[in-house]
């Protein structure tokens, strides 16, 4: 599966990178569980046909299939990675976050008007990447 | 509203992760730790048909359906109460939904009854 992001996702992975590497074990560890998460996205081999303990619909979102990517459970890590398939060979990855405490339904109704939001650029500047096209 | 820069992630996470072969095998461990968690996820009515003595494509054959049919069946988080019985029947098994009310008394309902309400 061939994965993008936008300018926001590069720079927040640009931050976990660099706290990563400052020493700090929580920072250290929520960076290696992100890039598992890229990982399980580059090896799909299309979109997700079923709901698994990696790959969960997100409910609150309307106006596209946003899927949210998470890992097994941590007790002081919790990564979440929101993507979008415009087709079965390529991922957009709208966001991520890791403050475990603010991962809930509230985090989710942002997420998902942030995500769509950047999706909607995504489109406009790829309209001839859309499936069918 | 200016262009923004797209990245490619595929290329970005090669780099990252061949820049330092220690990083990329704990990934690695994560990773098979989460496929290990997918398949527990998945493991329920597997482990019924296995219990069986059935491969997926026997219990295709029962339900006269594909082999990948079962499988997604296998893999489904939420389905019809109608297919979860089909399937259990094809293994011969069946299942019984105990229901506890408010009031503290339970009823019990064969999962064949209520899945042709």
């Amino acid at each position: 599966m061939e994965v993008e992001w936008g300018r926001e996702f590069e720079r927040a992975l640009e931050r976990a990178e660099k706290e990563a590497n400052s020493g700090d074990q929580v920072a250290n560890a929520r960076y290696q569980y992100l890039l598992a998460l890229l990982g399980e996205l580059e090896d799909l081999h299309g979109r997700p046909e079923f709901e698994s303990r990696t790959f969960k619909r997100v409910r609150q979102a309307k106006r596209y299939e946003l899927w949210r990517v998470a890992h097994p459970y941590h007790s002081s890590v919790a990564v979440r990675i929101i993507a979008w398939f415009p087709s079965n060979e390529k991922a957009v990855l709208a966001l991520f976050a890791f403050d475990k405490a603010k991962l809930g339904d509230i985090w989710y109704d942002r997420a998902t008007r942030e995500s769509e939001a950047n999706l909607d650029q995504w489109r406009r500047e790829h309209p001839e990447r859309m499936e069918g096209n | 509203m200016s262009k923004q820069r797209w990245f490619n992630g595929n290329e970005r996470l090669r780099q990252i992760l061949e820049a330092d072969p220690e990083l990329a095998a704990r990934v690695e461990e994560i990773r098979k730790e989460m496929a290990a968690e997918d398949r527990a996820y998945a493991m329920t009515l597997s482990m019924i048909r296995r219990a069986a003595g059935l491969t997926q494509v026997a219990l295709a054959e029962s339900l006269k359906t594909s082999q990948s049919a079962v499988a997604r069946t296998e893999q489904r988080p939420d389905m019809l109460l109608s297919t979860l019985h089909s399937y259990l029947a094809a293994a011969g098994a069946k299942a019984r939904i105990i229901v506890e009310l408010a009031d503290g008394r339970s009823v019990e309902v064969s999962l064949e009854e209520a899945s042709k309400n």
